[in-house]
């Protein structure tokens, strides 16, 4: 089992571009028990893997719920890092 | 207001947040970090290590300079992980934290560990016993070189703009060192103090920006564990034996790492410094990997003057020790940074096209 930060980025390598709302959902059977899986936090994550260039942002809306989602994709460096750390 | 313009508000609004998070959480990393070099520096004034730096000691100079600089990083760093243990057990993190221990990034910060902690925290200790408060601005290098290596090893952006604000940063810090240089001693002892300051720039400069990039890929709060533990332990049971080998006394390193950890009115403030260790560094990592090894850095190393000022505050203020009083031009020099700090965080003409296009 992965630790949480590197499911989530994973979670590209299959599911991409995904919202933190896919994300979270493809994790939850795993880690929806764990204190630290909540939406604001999981987003914190996106966007700090944004900022350092492994994410980028494909789309964005205002889905029926009335919530922001941004759409990320994995980017060729993101790729590289994954590979690099996370085999 | 169509749904498109509703999302770019609310988008806007969310990286708005997001960015003012990062400069928050680095600028609080350096103040927790003068809290923690005031409180680390009453710890190591007071019970048994009164009677270590006293004439009547017994020790000698390689060991109360030297060894005494690794025992108290150690001792600190300890404390702090026992924090950071809490805090990581508090919030549900420890099954995660033992599984990035197996990992590659889990290395990579173990290896900063070992650069950040026995080697530039040692040195940082060191140097403050050895010079004063006139060293915390020296190892306030680090950003520059963080940011340095942040461009080299992981493509951050480094502009001209940003460049200034470092360049800007520095001239502050060689103002408060200069500030203090005249008022201090210039003795061997001190000039040698200052020039392992310069160990401890270079070892946080390396820290800062590798650990910084590995806080993507590891929590914060488990890397700042894995620091803390590493560190501490690194200290105490690798470089304070290897030190008191070289001043020629192995013995002596179970003694006063023992005699140490059971003095209790030095402990009580070790425990306090170790607490503000963890955010000096965690809240370091987060900022970081929030904002880019240059700002993040350059946020943190305003503690080249919340470091002094925190000495004169606590130690000074609060526990009436003489000769922690702050200059003029310190105050001027914090303006500086923070002038400096801005100008890598925001883009001036960014924020006139900002304020075009909301006035149109």
């Amino acid at each position: 089992m992965l630790p949480l930060n590197y499911a989530i980025l994973n979670r590209y390598r299959v599911a991409d571009p995904a919202d933190v709302d896919m994300v979270m959902s493809a994790l939850e059977p795993d880690y929806g028990r764990f204190r630290s899986f909540r939406r604001h936090l999981v987003i914190e994550s996106l966007m700090t893997a944004k900022e350092n260039g492994l994410l980028d942002e494909s789309d964005y809306n205002v889905g029926d719920d009335g919530e922001l989602h941004i759409y990320y994709t994995l980017t060729d460096y993101g790729k590289d890092i994954l590979n690099k750390y996370i085999p | 207001m169509s749904e498109n313009q509703n999302a770019a508000i609310l988008k806007r609004k969310l990286d708005d947040r997001f960015f003012r998070k990062g400069l928050t959480v680095a600028i609080l990393s350096g103040m927790t970090y003068g809290l923690y070099s005031a409180f680390i520096t009453y710890a190591m004034s007071n019970g048994v290590w009164a009677d270590w730096y006293g004439a009547k000691s017994g020790l000698s100079a390689v060991v109360v300079i030297y060894v005494l600089g690794a025992l108290g990083s150690g001792v600190n760093d300890t404390m702090s992980a026992v924090w950071a243990l809490i805090v990581a057990g508090i919030k549900g993190k420890l099954g995660d934290f033992l599984r990035c221990l197996k990992t590659r990034p889990g290395a990579v910060m173990i290896v900063c560990a070992l650069i950040g902690g026995p080697i530039a925290s040692a040195a940082y200790i060191i140097a403050l016993q050895m010079a004063g408060s006139i060293i915390i601005p020296i190892t306030a290098l680090c950003p520059a070189i963080g940011a340095i290596l942040g461009r080299i090893l992981f493509k951050q952006p480094l502009s001209p703009r940003m460049i200034a604000g470092i360049a800007l940063c520095l001239c502050a810090t060689l103002m408060i060192s200069a500030s203090a240089g005249m008022s201090g001693s210039g003795s061997s002892t001190q000039i040698a103090g200052i020039l392992i300051a310069f160990i401890a720039a270079l070892g946080w400069g390396i820290e800062g920006c590798v650990a910084g990039f590995g806080t993507i890929v590891i929590d914060y709060e488990i890397g700042i564990t894995i620091r803390q533990l590493t560190s501490g332990l690194a200290n105490l049971l690798i470089m304070v034996p290897i030190m008191t080998l070289i001043a020629g006394n192995i013995a002596l390193s179970p003694e006063l790492t023992l005699t140490a950890l059971t003095d209790g009115p030095s402990m009580i403030f070790f425990i306090i410094s170790g607490f503000f260790a963890l955010f000096a560094y965690s809240l370091w990592y987060k900022g970081n990997s929030m904002c880019g090894a240059a700002l993040g850095m350059a946020c943190n190393g305003a503690y080249s003057f919340w470091g002094p000022f925190f000495c004169w505050l606590v130690l000074g203020c609060i526990f009436g020790q003489e000769g922690w009083g702050l200059r003029p031009i310190a105050w001027v020099a914090a303006v500086l940074m923070f002038v400096g700090i801005l100008l890598i965080a925001l883009n001036p003409l960014t924020l006139f096209k900002r304020n075009e296009k909301e006035v149109a």
